[in-house]
């Protein structure tokens, strides 16, 4: 492959990203700079001044980014992807393509208009798995053959994924409207859920107080702080619903060979390429609200899905048990956990450990504030028995809740750990992507020949470590000599 | 399995470091306990001196429990270390999984000649450390070797496969 250069839109792209920036400082601080051409009684020419260095600094940035742009190449050599880049600081990172853990293509609204794409690419690398390694804007027709490029390097030869064959029956799972709509309602924080209704229920108890000789004008002022607090709330929640549609839309999900393919978003289009032996481990994840309706969605761990802003690593989204198992079979037959109904529940010495975590608890949320709440005479003593028995049911279910979900399994081929109380995640790890096991044991543990631990292994920093629950010593010899055979 | 215990300069090393974080530990209490806490309070004032004599215990006792629990084990398939004074955290690393090895030593390290041997993972680092110079150089080294032969025998099964 020839030397290549990344579109010249990055040139608009990156100067329009400072400019906005710049923009948004200047929104902020124009009362002040208004005021200060007021008191000053700064003359005309001043204020030129003033946008003429703004012009200047826009100059500059432009300049800047165009002598980057110049100086920047891309191409593809023995096996390696090679980005050069010859301005002031010289460097060239050399990147192996057998190391490629994600290939992920995007487009957002500028870019649809322009006509290109952001190809992102990833490695399977601790020390980059914080950002994405390379990301470069093609035009839509050469990011796709640069795509294709370092898949036939991956001993995908012939192997293509054009915008073309989007159409839902070069699909494995195709997700409707519905879906996508029932998906972000099944991931609503259940915390958003409670203060909704709260407000709603405070609203109602507000209006059942007015008097009923009031007139409309009253009402509307007696309750106009309610109603605005109902809006925003009902915003807010709107909000995080349309946000997950616009997210998700269109998602779809198929297989082929060993390369999962990927792709979803309104606004901003994603398709990505995982190669299957790149993928770590996986997630079943259920939110406090999929839980009670016995619905699942599948994370991936591995390392370039969900390391950026926006970025999800949702390989099926919110689906019955059923769906799951039907799905799973056809995208990951190769995490399909054959052991899930032999998991053992936790040990009763669960509740031993973690009496004093509780105690802990209850002495820091309910003794200590109402020994302090005691001297203030302002707060009625029924309220603060109400809170104080709200807080202790709260303690003792997230415990009773914890001491249901979380469980281990050491299974032959996968190690399964589940964590959560009100919510569940469970995560399938194979033993040959662990890098490392920390083996954790109180005095306590140690009479009853219990200890916890965290296993380690490659992947963005919010997965990197994953908790196992108290189980008994002999566990967590079983996952050692899993992990070192 | 042969534990190997660490160097008896390491008791010395302990002393000096949690000494250091329990004389700005009680440097703190102490001008909280002077300046800000107000007089007409004693328990505070009790409770932080209880507080200050803890600490003097911790760096009294810590050391030589936390020596006397030290050990690491190397062999062909992995690395074990087990530290600790009150929880006990047993790390267990296969050896194919390292990637770096390095060598580290900090200021109080040197003046007892110790070091300590950082072992990196594509999951993170796990160290062996309060080794004397020549044996962290010695454990290096070996585990060096160890990459290597995994190293050559991978593109040996790779070649073999094409």
């Amino acid at each position: 492959m020839e030397k290549t250069r990344c579109h010249f839109s990055i040139i608009i792209e990156k100067a329009w990203k400072i400019l906005s920036f710049l923009i948004i400082i200047i929104i902020q601080q124009i009362t002040e700079i208004i005021n200060s051409i007021k008191l000053n009684n700064m003359e005309l020419e001043k204020v030129v001044i003033g946008v003429g260095v703004f012009i200047l600094l826009f100059i500059i940035i432009i300049i800047y980014n165009i002598l980057l742009w110049s100086k920047t190449y891309i191409w593809v050599e023995d096996n390696t992807i090679i980005v050069e880049r010859n301005s002031i600081n010289k460097k060239k990172n050399t990147y192996s393509i057998g190391n490629v853990s994600n290939i992920n293509i995007e487009q957002n609204l500028f870019e649809r208009l322009v006509g290109t794409n952001v190809v992102k690419i990833d490695t399977n690398s601790l020390s980059k798995a914080k950002s994405t390694d390379i990301k470069i804007i093609f035009s839509k027709k050469k990011a796709m053959e640069f795509k294709n490029l370092v898949m036939s390097y991956m001993d995908r030869p012939g192997e293509s994924f054009h915008t073309e064959d989007e159409k839902d029956e070069n699909f494995d799972v195709v997700c409707s409207n519905k879906d996508i709509i029932m998906h972000g309602i099944y991931t609503v924080p259940i915390i958003s859920l409670f203060i909704f209704l709260g407000t709603v229920i405070g609203f109602v108890i507000m209006l059942s107080k007015v008097s009923s000789d009031s007139s409309i004008y009253d009402f509307i002022i007696e309750a106009v702080g309610g109603i605005i607090a109902l809006i925003l709330l009902i915003i807010a929640s709107g909000r995080a619903l349309v946000k997950s549609y616009f997210n998700y839309y269109g998602f779809k999900a198929k297989r082929s060979r060993d390369m999962i393919y990927l792709t979803y978003g309104l606004l901003k289009k994603r398709i990505y390429t995982i190669p299957v032996n790149k993928i770590n481990a996986i997630k079943i994840v259920q939110p406090t609200i999929s839980r009670i309706f016995r619905k699942y969605h599948v994370e991936v761990i591995n390392v370039g899905t969900g390391d950026e802003k926006n970025e999800s690593a949702q390989l099926i989204i919110s689906c019955s048990k059923e769906e799951l198992k039907h799905y799973m079979s056809i995208l990951l037959p190769e995490f399909i956990s054959h052991t899930e109904d032999q998991i053992k529940r936790q040990t009763p010495f669960y509740f031993l450990h973690k009496g004093i975590e509780i105690i802990l608890w209850i002495t820091i949320l309910i003794v200590i504030p109402i020994v302090t709440l005691h001297f203030v005479n302002d707060i009625p003593i029924k309220i603060k028995y109400i809170v104080a028995v709200l807080l202790f049911v709260l303690i003792i279910t997230t415990y009773i809740l914890s001491y249901f979900t979380k469980r281990v399994n050491v299974g032959r081929d996968f190690l399964e750990v589940a964590n959560g109380a009100f919510s569940k995640t469970v995560t399938i790890i194979r033993y040959d992507k662990i890098q490392y096991l920390e083996i954790k044991q109180s005095p306590i543990y140690k009479i009853t020949n219990h200890s916890k631990a965290n296993i380690h292994i490659l992947a963005t920093i919010f997965n990197q470590v994953i908790n196992i629950t108290y189980s008994r010593d002999k566990v967590f010899e079983e996952i050692k000599d899993r992990i070192i055979t | 399995m042969n534990y190997e215990k660490i160097s008896k300069k390491a008791i010395g090393c302990m002393y000096v470091a949690a000494g250091i974080e329990v004389l700005i530990s009680i440097g703190i209490i102490m001008v909280f306990n002077i300046w800000i806490v107000p007089n007409d309070l004693p328990v505070i004032h009790y409770i932080l001196i209880t507080l200050s004599l803890l600490l003097l215990l911790y760096w009294l006792i810590s050391p030589l429990l936390r020596y006397k629990r030290y050990y690491y084990i190397i062999n062909n398939e992995s690395i074990v270390v087990k530290e600790g004074f009150i929880w006990i955290n047993k790390k267990v690393v296969p050896i194919e999984r390292l990637h770096i090895i390095s060598i580290n030593n900090g200021p109080i390290d040197r003046i007892f000649g110790l070091s300590k041997v950082v072992v990196t993972t594509a999951g993170g680092d796990v160290n062996i450390k309060f080794l004397e110079n020549e044996k962290a150089n010695a454990i290096a080294d070996t585990l060096k070797l160890r990459i290597n032969n995994i190293v050559v025998k991978e593109s040996d099964t790779q070649h073999e496969g094409e």
